[in-house]
């Protein structure tokens, strides 16, 4: 058995739908995690985590929609991009972290029918033979977390060579580069990486999360294996002495990467519905940014006053633009009035968002 | 005698007594809810004498009260026996009971299912189920809740139950125990109203966490010492500390908060056009309206709209442009 990365020693148990019990993810697992006797559910009975305060891996067949698009909001510019649903939950310990608010148990949920997703994935591609697509897997899970179990995205990574018109951002907090030899065309995989201030990574992304150090080192192996990285402000957390914090990490970043190597660079102010606050307020009772000047946005989520919120994005804007780097810069869910007071452009002179990150992904 | 049988209306062996009333023991804890004779009762009592009983448990050397305090205090004031009726050997938890199945008719207020569930919840042990039942609170419900979380205060806190909202239990309940003296002056003489309880405990507390300050403390640099000594009315008291202590809360929201007033003023001074910021300067927009009886009225809001439009000093109406 190779050594599992930290992050993975909380699995407490595994457990797995009697239909998946054969396919390649439940093997590696079974392989990965010896010591841990599977548990099997007959079709119809259902999973139950009880109090358990250790991860549960349950390897599921899942029967939803995999492709879906990004939940963006009507009132603010959203990015467009599609999710590739993979999994739910993670075992990481981020503060600010939305998956808390969805799910309260520690079950980290795996969709171990890879058939059905290479099937529909098969179809929806086909289907639209001319179109372009963006997508990730970091929505509902860190993509990368647990992929020294499932070798999920090495599978993924494989499958979606066959369609150079699909290009597939993985968005992570770990260091996990096992995939990178399966990947046929390193302009359609665009390996991405969470950034923050260094206090934040120390005092808010608590569990076996990778230092920002290690995620740029990362960052840079895969550009000098020929990809175009991602890097991901979000999200930006107004706290005393933000501006240093900020000012620190984009330092580090141009000490690892170039502009050129950088395919794009999203800042989001950290925003949140009323229930996220108060699972942080009881999970992690020390993190106080979730005091600061927050006010109801128009699309219902409290976010920061926008002009504190324009000072620092546009601060982090400028230092980024400093090193060298321009349109690679977009904003998650804000309004025109804060592009332009950010970046001094709306999305629509970039020829919208959408197309001009599909531009940005794909290295037009 | 078990509790099953002390909630029974009149028990198989209860006998009634007569006896001085300051031979009867009155300081049970289980008397949660008795309260002074009022001026009717006295009367009553002068003029038709004792119709109705006192409730004791004669079993020991001494009868002890489980429910009638007002009777008994009149008659010893007047120097009169006491009517009893003895329930028998009763534990504490049935004691409570049968006080309380002796007061239920009346209309609780919050204070009164505090002190009561006070004095069960502090009965070890105590099968609740019976007392939920008859304060009407269901077990998962959110009135329970704030009740339990209520009495994990101080017991001195239960007399500020009428000025302070029970919807303010959780939160009070998060505050540490050592800064709820600093809390006390806001509600020891001035009644707040539910949301406004609940808006200015929320800010103390979330202030108090972001910086790092009592709130005690925090109250007294928003000079509440001051204001509550003010001599202003209890509402224009609570308005005031309200207002410093959100002004705590959000120093930038409230200071451009107070500008665009000032500029709205300035702006619209002399017309019959109001400005609002609709939105916590979230989308910069400013919403002007007016009310008009007649198309004359109408004509005079446009020619003053016009010149409105014409001053020089309207970029301080849209502060977030600029920030
Ligand atoms: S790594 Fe991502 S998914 Fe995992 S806890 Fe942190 S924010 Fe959540």
């Amino acid at each position: 058995m190779t050594a599992l990365p930290a992050h993975l020693h909380g699995i407490s148990r595994v457990v797995v739908d009697e239909a998946v019990l054969d396919t390649p993810i439940a093997c590696r697992v079974r392989e990965k995690l010896p010591h841990l006797h599977p548990e099997i559910l007959a079709e119809g009975q259902t999973l139950t985590p009880g109090l358990a305060r250790e991860d549960i891996l349950y390897l599921k067949k899942y029967r939803g929609r995999f492709l879906r698009h990004c939940p963006g909001t009507s009132h603010y510019r959203c990015c467009g991009y599609q999710i590739i649903h993979i999994g739910e939950n993670c075992p990481l310990r981020c503060s600010y972290c939305i998956l808390q608010a969805y799910f309260q148990d520690r079950v980290l949920k795996v969709w171990a029918n890879q058939d059905d997703l290479w099937t529909e994935l098969d179809q929806s591609f086909a289907a639209h033979p001319g179109r372009r697509y963006r997508v990730g897997t970091g929505e509902f899970t860190d993509s990368l977390v647990l992929e020294a179990l499932t070798g999920f995205s090495r599978d993924l990574v494989g499958f979606l060579g066959r369609y150079p018109q699909v290009c597939l951002e993985l968005k992570s907090k770990v260091v996990d580069l096992s995939w990178m030899d399966a990947v046929r065309d390193p302009s359609r995989v665009l390996p991405a990486w969470s950034m923050n201030a260094p206090f934040i990574v120390d005092q808010e992304e608590q569990g076996e999360c990778a230092s920002l150090e290690e995620r740029l080192i990362a960052a840079r192996t895969c550009a000098q294996a020929g990809f175009r990285v991602c890097l991901h402000f979000d999200p930006v957390i107004h706290f005393p002495g933000w501006q240093d914090g900020y000012a620190r990490t984009v330092e580090m970043i141009f000490d690892h990467l170039r502009p050129s190597q950088i395919a794009y660079v999203s800042m989001g102010s950290f925003r949140h519905m009323p229930d996220l606050k108060r699972c942080i307020s009881e999970n992690f009772p020390q993190s106080a940014y979730i005091y600061g000047e927050f006010v109801t946005g128009v699309d219902g989520k409290q976010r920061l006053l926008r002009p504190l919120r324009v000072e620092q994005l546009r601060f982090l804007a400028g230092k980024l633009q400093n090193g060298g780097l321009d349109r690679q810069l977009y904003l998650c869910m804000e309004s025109d009035e804060v592009w332009q007071a950010v970046l001094g452009r709306t999305p629509d002179e970039l020829g919208g968002l959408y197309r001009h990150l599909m531009a940005q992904a794909f290295g037009d | 005698m078990s509790t099953a049988a002390a909630s029974s209306p009149a028990p198989e062996d209860s006998r009634t007594l007569r006896c001085p009333a300051t031979h009867i023991d009155t300081s049970g804890a289980w008397l949660f809810w008795s309260s002074a004779p009022t001026p009717a009762l006295i009367r009553s009592l002068e003029r038709h004498g004792q119709l109705v009983p006192v409730l004791v448990d004669a079993s020991g050397p001494t009868p002890v009260l489980i429910a009638g305090a007002a009777r008994v205090a009149a008659l010893a004031a007047a120097g009169r026996d006491v009517l009893c009726l003895d329930l028998g050997s009763l534990d504490e938890m049935a004691r409570g009971l049968a006080h309380m199945q002796s007061n239920i008719d009346r209309e609780l207020n919050d204070a009164q299912v505090v002190a009561a569930m006070r004095y069960f919840r502090s009965i070890p042990s105590a099968d609740m189920s019976p007392v939920l039942e008859s304060l009407g609170l269901e077990p998962r419900s959110k009135r329970l809740r704030l009740i339990d979380a209520w009495l994990t205060l101080p017991k001195k806190w239960d007399l500020l139950l009428n000025n302070v909202p029970l919807a303010c239990a959780e939160l009070l309940a998060g505050f540490p125990r050592e800064e709820l003296p600093g809390l006390e002056p806001l509600f020891n003489s001035l009644s707040w109203s539910r949301g406004n309880a609940v808006n200015l405990l929320t800010w103390l507390r979330e202030t108090s966490l972001r910086d790092g300050i009592g709130a005690g403390a925090l109250l007294e640099d928003c000079g509440m010492r001051e204001i509550l000594e003010s001599g202003l009315s209890p509402k224009d008291v609570m308005t005031r500390i309200a207002f410093e202590v959100r002004r705590r809360r959000f120093p930038r929201l409230s200071a451009l908060e107070r500008d665009f007033a000032e500029a709205a003023r300035k702006t619209s001074a002399g017309t019959r056009w109001r400005m609002v910021q609709p939105d916590q300067f979230e989308s910069g927009a400013v919403e002007m309206t007016v009310r008009v009886k007649s198309p004359a009225e109408l004509r005079a809001a446009a020619t003053e709209l016009t010149l409105i439009a014409a001053r020089k000093d309207l970029a301080s109406l849209f502060p977030a442009e600029d920030s």
